[in-house]
């Protein structure tokens, strides 16, 4: 059974070890496109042409494995509602169709509906910025053309409507696993917005200023139970989701190193992980060498979060778990050391 | 002392590259030197008017430029890069880092092409680098913030910098500490990255912080001997503030 979707870099060698960490358990890999044409919400680090796109489909292939272009920029500026524009989608994604690509992942309900009429043969996932976090939604996807609906992590830990859009939709279910960004974050419709028109076709802003990733990485710092009440999904709980009819598990971090990607590969594909929970998290790079979040400490929270009630605010739950964290102190000097967060502020 | 030689090894790698690609219009805009909240410490050239295929041309020699470089200001780096800015074909930087533990692992394997827009010049155990200290002064800076603030205050990185037009100084690049905090302290904050910078052999005319843009969250702090344009340019902010920049400091 195959049953992970895998962030890759989008070059071939990368590729290659993806395909051997994972083995029989990859589903599906996913890659940017081109920004010059639709774009994507994160960063595109590699400017792979059609032909290395077609020659990493074929590898892909042979591997028993599905290729999957990620095109899911939150905002188009209304390019697709444009004749040229609408010209250059059907062109690139002729070009994908072309040379194989067998799905590609988008967040706009306009291209949903455009490539299921105009390109039957690639399989749409809707993407986990279109927030999808309800049944009706999912409806509303899944009646569009979505044949994969990658769902907003915000309900990774809410299990009644887990369970609820199952009910409401045939289409395949997707997780994002290992996305550490904050719960119901304030900054995540607008980041995605801007990262979108920053990884999209130009004009690109020329920005003076990143606000929403250092933002978050203060609130992280002073607010440190925000890296617990996150929606990631630990590898040992990952049953518990296929028990409720999730269908693929997405390991997100296309701009992390190869062996970052192989390494979460390996974590969840053995399904067990004994080390800082956070050097599995995407989105929490910067924080990874800062706080430590002992994985082990966290065996069995799942069945506090299965009947959670998403009311952080007098729960304190994942506050209290937040005195498991440690603090990293004086790296790489004689005095280096793990110290408790209660060293250094109130738990 | 470093800050001088870091200055000097600014001006000789950007005569070797002018001289190497016969560019006019090739230049390092700044040098650092670096040492991360992980344990690694480096030094990064930034340089303008290369594409990837100069990197490709003189990859051997860009290779020996950004080593000698790093090695000359006692750093023995175990990886060497010249690093393209994302999804474009301009180099950005050429790098060299002394690896941490975890991040020997992150830059190992893969044909030596960790990432896509990553050019690996060499990767090997390295040596064991002379200029150390400057981990200290990062972990240093981060203790007296955490004091001050009462919470786990990170510094992610340390950096000594020389500029192209002379300034010379060290920035911190913080998370997890505010405007207030710093305001309340401002005293021994200054006095701590004085000290801190003449031990590297700076004398810093201004000392500032820089904030997440729109807010009171401190994203980076720093400490210069500004060149005299540059001198200017901070005199005219005390005329007209710049809502993101904190001046705690300026040599009248």
């Amino acid at each position: 059974m195959r049953w992970l979707s895998v962030a890759h870099p989008g070059h071939m060698e990368a590729l290659k070890e993806i395909v051997e960490a994972g083995g029989s358990n990859i589903y599906e890999v996913y890659t940017g496109g081109s920004p010059d044409c639709i774009g994507t919400a994160r960063s595109g680090l590699g400017t792979p042409t059609t032909e290395d796109i077609r020659e990493q489909v074929d590898y892909a292939h042979a591997n028993g494995i599905r290729m999957n272009i990620v095109l899911n920029s939150a905002c188009l500026g209304g390019r697709h509602l444009t004749r040229d524009g609408h010209n250059l989608y059907r062109w690139y994604l002729k070009i994908l169709n072309d040379v194989g690509v067998d799905a590609v992942t988008v967040a706009e309900p306009f291209l949903v509906e455009m490539i299921a009429k105009e390109f039957p043969d690639i399989a749409i996932t809707v993407s986990c910025i279109a927030f999808v976090a309800s049944p009706q939604k999912a409806i509303y996807y899944e009646e569009l053309g979505a044949d994969t609906i990658a769902l907003d992590i915000n309900i990774n830990k809410n299990f009644p409507v887990l369970e609820n859009i199952r009910d409401a939709v045939d289409c395949k279910l997707k997780l994002l696993v290992n996305e550490g960004c904050i719960f119901d974050c304030p900054f995540r419709y607008a980041h995605f917005n801007l990262l979108s028109h920053a990884n999209g076709p130009e004009p690109r802003p020329l920005l003076n200023y990143e606000y929403y990733q250092q933002r978050c990485a203060s609130m992280r710092v002073e607010h440190p139970e925000l890296l617990i009440s996150s929606g990631w999904i630990r590898p040992e709980d990952v049953k518990e989701y296929e028990a409720i009819g999730i269908d693929i598990f997405k390991i997100s971090g296309r701009i992390q190193s190869v062996n970052w990607i192989t390494n979460c590969v390996k974590a969840y594909t053995s399904r067990e992980y004994h080390g800082n929970l956070l050097e599995l998290l995407d989105s929490t790079r910067e924080l990874r060498r800062l706080f430590y979040l002992p994985n082990d400490a966290l065996e069995g929270a799942i069945e506090k979060w299965k009947t959670c009630d998403k009311n952080c605010y007098r729960c304190g739950y994942c506050k209290k778990l937040s005195s498991e964290i440690l603090v990293y102190s004086e790296r790489r000097t004689p005095d280096e050391t793990l110290k408790p967060l209660s060293d250094y502020m109130v738990v | 002392m470093i800050a001088q030689e870091l200055l000097d090894a600014r001006s000789k790698l950007e005569e070797r590259l002018q001289k190497l690609t016969g560019g006019a219009g090739v230049f390092a805009s700044e040098s650092d030197i670096f040492a991360m909240s992980c344990g690694c410490i480096g030094a990064i050239s930034y340089i303008q008017g290369l594409q990837l295929e100069d990197v490709e041309v003189y990859h051997d020699e860009l290779k020996n430029l950004i080593e000698d470089f790093s090695r000359n200001l006692g750093i023995f780096p175990s990886v060497s890069y010249a690093q393209m800015k994302p999804g474009k074909f301009d180099l950005e930087r050429l790098q060299a880092h002394d690896l941490c533990d975890s991040c020997k692992k992150e830059y190992a394997g893969c044909g030596g092409k960790p990432w896509p827009d990553m050019i690996l010049f060499k990767m090997d155990e390295g040596g064991e680098s002379a200029f150390t200290d400057i981990l200290r002064f990062r972990s240093g800076l981060e203790e007296l913030l955490r004091v001050i603030s009462k919470r786990p205050a990170y510094v992610m990185q340390f950096n000594i910098f020389a500029r192209i037009c002379g300034c010379v100084g060290v920035t911190a690049v913080v998370r997890g500490i505010f405007g207030d905090e710093i305001q309340r302290n401002t005293e021994e904050i200054v006095e701590h990255l004085t000290r801190t910078s003449e031990e590297l052999g700076i004398e810093p005319t201004v000392v500032y912080t820089t904030f997440v843009h729109g807010t009171e969250a401190v994203a980076g702090i720093s400490a210069q001997a500004t060149c005299k344009a540059c001198r200017t340019t901070y005199e005219e902010y005390e005329v007209i503030p710049r809502p993101d920049l904190d001046i705690l400091y300026f040599e009248k």
